[in-house]
């Protein structure tokens, strides 16, 4: 590695840390490492709009931004909302599980964890406070809920970590359903461990009359994930297309058959979707740039000798990375991790025969364990935000999420089968390790 | 003044709004003609790649101000206004005195790319790329009117 990559690391960490924007911070370093090795500053131009231009893989991001915006701006989420209580409401801790079921629905349609505790994540506390819960168990719960929404698919961080790794988008989505549902359940298991003893309420069972009205309101929306993950399954289209057209059907829904929007509305979707991503496009626009230059580096190459150099066995590789992940994720944000960390790494998960579908899936649970982790868990800031409980009353109810949710990601490491049986029914064939 | 700010607020809002539509739509175009006539044409592609990159350049820093971005801020947060002041001001002068640098470049590399054309719908280069040059002198100018928010009266406002 040569003192102007040096260089450019140094002040891409300096500056980031001290608070540039991530995206501006990883061009304006790769401006000045171009400077410095006299190579042509138009590269990162080129580099930047040839690598957005050319991906239709990462234009799927914007599809899934915006039918998840125009599901929440639709008021569509609350739909699916009573339908979860129809399903899990007389238990004991009714809301908690309601909580988590629309989670696990809502992850269907959206790619991102921060548009669910954006979206269903206000209304999820504001009903659970009013049935008598602890805000801050309420906030807990409705941020560690929210991390489902990227490991059930669609996914736009399994976008990210697909194009970044050159790995199967498709294959991908598949192996995040079953790690999705253990979340969940993991989750509704700590309700039921607490419920008891914290006396939580139950919800009043729903007369036929209602239950039938709720199933005939929510259903048209329940087709959504549907469509969407059938086409993709299928390998009917593929996952960009399936995007398009679950947002296509998100707008059918919401201006004619629920009528909750109109085109005014509609430009102020589109407007808002356009902004949330811009902000994750500019630091991928950003990381294309650096990784251009880290790979004329050769640093994954010199990462990946030195990894083999420590004679690591794949357990120690994935123990070493995953400890790592947590560490970082509780300070550092998830696309930082994603485009410039993970990429460095994936030489190392080839020659140790890890499976690529295997490693991105469980990095992802990782990651989103630390939009959950104190000191800098964004879910917890934007549930504190958006529903007025303070951020040191959800922190003092998360421990007991995130022990658990720290077990079962060690599970699903050391059990790569939980995560790619399901790819396997489809077809995908798993890397195994070199023998011996 | 406040009158015309707003105006180009919105006449920007609904470029950025016009530059989604045409990516949605040239997909829908893409998806119908591809699964329902079974004839699938290539031009929609290309509108899709040229409203992606516009969403993304041109919305970046004309409709999004500096804070609104994925910021790192445990550090920037713990430091005493004064400091934070002087840690903003040195790194949002940084930030525009680099892309103000590598501006005269890049924009005559986008202007070299007038020779070139698109694919299949044969729009030059130079346009569908403009984007990027927006964007750079939008990073520029958003770092000239923050600088002078942050020497102003109301620095507090604008840390």
């Amino acid at each position: 590695m040569s003192f102007a990559a040096y260089l450019m690391f140094g002040l891409f960490f300096l500056w980031s840390f001290l608070g540039m924007p991530i995206g501006h911070a990883m061009l304006a370093a790769a401006f000045v490492y171009l400077f410095v090795t006299g190579q042509d500053i138009a590269i990162a131009a080129s580099q930047s709009l040839n690598g957005l231009f050319s991906s239709f893989v990462l234009m799927s991001v914007p599809l899934f931004i915006l039918s998840a915006d125009i599901m929440n701006a639709s008021k569509i989420t609350d739909r699916l909302f009573e339908f979860a209580n129809l399903l899990v409401g007389r238990l004991r801790g009714g809301l908690a599980h309601v909580n988590i079921v629309a989670s696990m629905i809502f992850s269907g349609m959206s790619g991102s964890a921060l548009a669910d505790a954006a979206g269903p994540g206000k209304l999820e506390v504001d009903m659970m406070i009013k049935a008598g819960y602890k805000p801050g168990f309420a906030g807990a719960l409705s941020a560690t809920s929210a991390i489902i929404g990227p490991i059930i698919p669609p996914s736009i961080p399994m976008v990210i970590y697909g194009v970044v790794s050159n790995t199967s988008i498709g294959y991908l989505f598949i192996a995040g359903v079953i790690p999705g549902l253990l979340l969940g359940f993991a989750q509704m298991g700590v309700v039921v461990a607490i419920a008891k003893r914290r006396n939580f309420p139950t919800e009043l069972p729903p007369t036929r009359r209602q239950a039938v009205e709720t199933v005939k309101v929510a259903l048209p929306a329940l087709f959504l994930p549907a469509i969407m993950l059938g086409g993709i399954y299928s390998g009917a289209v593929t996952p960009t297309e399936a995007a398009a057209v679950a947002a296509f059907y998100a707008l059918l829904l919401a201006t004619l058959w629920y009528r909750s929007l109109d085109f005014r509305g509609f430009v102020k979707v589109l407007v808002d979707s356009a902004r949330s991503t811009a902000v994750v496009a500019i630091t991928i626009a950003g990381a294309l740039v650096m990784n251009w230059i880290v790979a004329a580096e050769q640093i994954p190459e010199a990462m990946g000798a030195w990894m083999i150099a420590l004679d690591m066995s794949p357990a120690m590789f994935l123990l070493a990375v995953n400890l790592l992940f947590l560490v970082l994720g509780a300070f550092l944000d998830t696309m930082l991790m994603l485009l410039i960390i993970v990429p460095m790494l994936m030489p190392t998960v080839h020659v140790l025969g890890i499976d690529p579908v295997h490693f991105g899936v469980t990095a992802i649970v990782n990651m989103m364990i630390g939009l959950v982790t104190p000191p800098m868990g964004e879910l917890v800031f934007l549930i504190a935000g958006v529903s007025g409980v303070s951020v040191s009353a959800i922190t003092k109810e998360l421990w007991i999420f995130l022990v658990v949710l720290i077990a079962l990601l060690f599970v699903l490491v050391y059990v790569p089968q939980l995560t790619l049986w399901l790819p396997e029914q489809m077809g995908y064939q798993p890397v195994t390790a070199p023998a011996s | 003044m406040a009158n015309l700010g707003a105006k180009l607020k919105r006449g920007a809002e609904l470029i950025a709004a016009a530059s989604f539509a045409l990516m949605f739509g040239a997909f829908m175009v893409q998806i119908v003609s591809r699964y329902i006539f079974n004839a699938p044409v290539s031009w929609s592609l290309e509108i899709c790649s040229i409203g992606y990159v516009w969403i993304v350049f041109f919305t970046s820093n004309v409709l999004l101000t500096e804070r609104q971005h994925i910021v790192f801020d445990v550090l920037y947060q713990a430091f005493p206004l004064r400091q934070r002041r002087m840690l903003a001001v040195a790194l949002t002068a940084t930030l525009g005195i680099i892309f103000l640098a590598a501006l005269p470049v890049t924009l005559e590399y986008l202007s070299f790319l007038g020779r070139r054309k698109t694919m299949i719908l044969r729009i030059p280069m130079d346009i569908v790329y403009s984007c990027f040059g927006i964007f750079m002198i939008a990073v520029v100018v958003g770092a000239a009117l923050r600088l002078k928010r942050l020497f102003g009266a109301d620095w507090q406002k604008h840390l």
